[in-house]
């Protein structure tokens, strides 16, 4: 056990030091152009000064540093204050990683750069109307057609779909009956004849899913990453990392939305009602843990197999939602305004669904990682 | 940054659990229930000569010089083995008389010719007439000895509790390091705790039949071990964290172990509940350990005082101290 290094020490002062001069010092527009163009340009600016995709492959063009350096970089942009959503999300936490672990050399070079410099929005394609927490009897067909697949079908549930270019699709090349073993995961330009997004506005009223529908759309074969047929162990990836150490800003976010509830309170002398002071105690005890596991996970003599990543991700987003309910207690009659503690309470409700629901990774530690029977 | 163990600091946990399960498994320390102390001065001896009270003293004052790391990973061990008998507050003690400076007393300490209970007010944990007791607050930690001392019935059989006042003070060293340093040896122990019934949960879960299968097949109990399971990583991870930043002096040591005390006490608190829970009629028997965790659980947390010293300090304004 070792506490930071003195390069760890000076990556975060130099981290700080720039992000000190270079937070956008707007706040990010909620929906539409005026959010994407937020994102991207704010994504865009990080990747000039050479602060994007700290532990990507320098080929890629990311910095090629260690996990340690990015879960540093992902706390000092919290602590910032600098924006950690973005229509671009997807493609940094999750296409990119896939691509990383399973694309072609080729795929990797024409992608990775787009992602890293906000050029190229993703959105992923899994869940379908009838295929949610059941995601191996998804229905979205692919047939093979020369040199191409050929998909019929419809997905939902796409984060950042109405702003999205490019989709990650999970597809079925194999027989209807065929669950998990006959999944194809493809590369989608949305631009593609055939392909119609309908925006779905969620719970706070903003376009941030969308619907995807396939209708004898063509797409190369040289699209497909990995092989055909698959698929599932391509989106294995894809959804570890989301229940694992992606998202770290989101996680860690915890911390600085705790110190800002903190101050309401104090102007409010709500902590004078002790439950609350309690509880606040609590959650911030609770918030301190999200960066102490961010840790243990990039701990250099960690043994790799992570048996904590999957417990990580179910605390991590319950947690964020415990702290929206708690922003309401504070609030008091207040709770009834809408401002950004009860948008970010609406938009949390999303914390225990999206990348698998919570009851469904519960399933998966007692079964994977505690061995209990199915 | 690396939250995990060298395999030194493994091997002195390994050593002290082998050691703990071969010579006090909680089958013996059953027998002693009913004795007036679970611990006998020949066996507290041996932990003296074994190190149990000297690991984090500096060899110069006759300890073995390892730090706190090495110390709260022998605490987790008293932990998860039901270990009796005030082994914190007497390495504490051992703690205040090296800053101290008393050489005597430190020499009966480490070998074992003295153990000291703890006081929070009026009543007292593991306290001995005309013995030793350490107080512990945020100004001072102080070594008193017993004027008078009533014993009061426990929750937890395997400690004595007693209502004490005291007399002269032996020792005394000012400041909070050593309530920090309490905070994350009582949040080793905690964890431990929950680390076992963790396990044992678990277990049960998997040969414990109903309706022909496995009950860790149910959802209802399976979600449960899960939840256990999650429990300990989230508070062995801030411990391990707050280890490190206590032994580093960082401006933020106090406040992580804060947290890591809070996270451990939670821990411990539901996974030994839902333990009993968990193993249905034969956790409710006194025959069945569980409630031995259960009730150490209780009176570990009780040993530190009142929650609002720990609360008050996560209660402080922190511009998040990233360094």
């Amino acid at each position: 056990m070792e506490d930071f290094s003195a390069e760890a020490r000076e990556f975060r002062r130099t981290a700080r030091e720039w992000l000190a001069a270079n937070v956008p010092s707007q706040p990010r527009p909620s929906d539409g152009d005026a959010m994407r163009e937020f994102d991207i340009a704010w994504q865009r600016r990080q990747f000039e000064g050479g602060w994007a995709g700290i532990d990507w492959p320098t080929e890629y063009g990311g910095r090629g540093l260690s996990s340690l350096q990015q879960v540093i970089w992902f706390e000092e942009l919290v602590n910032a204050g600098a924006p950690h959503k973005s229509v671009l999300a997807a493609g940094l936490n999750q296409i990119g990683h896939t691509l990383m672990l399973s694309a072609s050399e080729e795929q990797k070079k024409q992608y990775l750069p787009g992602i890293l410099d906000g050029s190229t929005i993703w959105c992923q394609g899994f869940s379908e109307p009838e295929a949610g927490s059941d995601l191996a009897s998804l229905r979205t067909r692919a047939r093979i057609v020369d040199d191409e697949l050929v998909i019929d079908g419809a997905k939902v549930w796409c984060s950042f779909g109405p702003y999205a270019r490019m989709q990650g699709l999970l597809v079925r090349t194999g027989p209807p009956e065929s669950r998990h073993r006959g999944l194809t995961w493809v590369i989608v330009d949305l631009e593609t004849p055939g392909v119609v997004v309908r925006p779905i506005p969620t719970i706070d009223g903003n376009a941030e899913f969308a619907e995807v529908f396939y209708d004898k759309v063509h797409v190369p074969l040289s699209n497909v990453v990995g092989k055909v047929g698959r698929g599932w162990a391509v989106a294995l990836s894809t959804l570890e990392l989301e229940r694992g150490p992606a998202f770290l800003d989101t996680k860690l976010s915890v911390l600085t939305d705790l110190e800002k509830l903190r101050a309401l309170a104090e102007r409010s002398g709500a902590f004078t009602d002790l439950s609350l002071a309690a509880d606040f105690a609590r959650l911030r005890a609770e918030a301190f843990a999200v960066r102490a596991m961010a840790y243990r996970v990039v701990s250099p003599s960690h043994d790799g197999v992570d048996q904590g990543s999957l417990s990580y991700n179910v605390y991590c987003n319950e947690l964020r939602q415990r702290i929206s309910a708690f922003a309401l207690r504070l609030l008091g009659t207040d709770a009834a305004r809408r401002d950004r503690w009860t948008a970010k309470w609406l938009n949390d409700f999303c914390a225990t669904i999206g990348g698998g629901t919570s009851d469904i990774q519960r399933n998966i530690i007692g079964e994977r990682v505690l061995g209990l029977p199915r | 940054m690396d939250l995990t163990p060298s395999n030194a600091q493994k091997d002195i946990a390994d050593s002290v659990a082998e050691y703990l399960a071969a010579e006090l498994p909680i089958e013996r320390l059953r027998l002693a229930l009913d004795s007036d102390t679970m611990v006998d001065d020949r066996t507290w001896a041996q932990w003296g000569t074994m190190g149990f009270f000297s690991l984090g003293v500096p060899e110069s004052q006759g300890g073995l010089g390892l730090g706190l790391v090495e110390e709260f990973l022998m605490f987790g061990q008293f932990g998860r083995h039901l270990t009796p008998g005030p082994l914190l507050s007497t390495v504490l003690a051992a703690h205040v008389a090296a800053e101290d400076g008393d050489d005597h007393l430190i020499g009966r300490l480490l070998a074992g010719e003295e153990r000291v209970g703890l006081r929070t007010g009026r009543t007292a944990f593991d306290a001995r007439p005309g013995g030793l007791v350490l107080s512990v607050s945020e100004k001072a930690t102080a070594l008193e000895r017993v004027s008078t001392l009533t014993p009061v019935p426990s929750v937890d059989p395997t400690v004595a509790l007693a209502e004490i006042e005291v007399g002269e003070q032996v020792a005394h060293v000012d400041g909070d390091a050593l309530q920090t340093r309490q905070w994350v040896l009582g949040a080793a122990v905690l964890l431990g705790l929950a680390q076992a019934t963790a396990r044992q949960s678990t277990a049960y879960a998997q040969v414990r039949k109903q309706f022909g299968k496995p009950i860790g097949s149910f959802q209802a109990v399976k979600h449960r071990c899960a939840d256990m399971l999650t429990r300990c990583h989230v508070a062995e991870s801030q411990l391990h964290f707050a280890a490190l930043r206590v032994r580093a002096g960082a401006g933020d040591a106090r406040v992580q172990a804060a947290a890591a005390l809070q996270l451990a006490i939670d821990a411990a608190r539901q996974n030994t509940a839902v333990n009993i829970q968990n193993h249905g009629g034969i956790g409710f028997t006194a025959e069945h350990d569980a409630g031995l965790y259960l009730k150490r659980a209780v009176s570990v947390e009780a040993s530190l005082g009142a929650a609002t010293q720990w609360q008050a300090v996560l209660q402080e304004p922190t511009r998040m101290e990233f360094a």
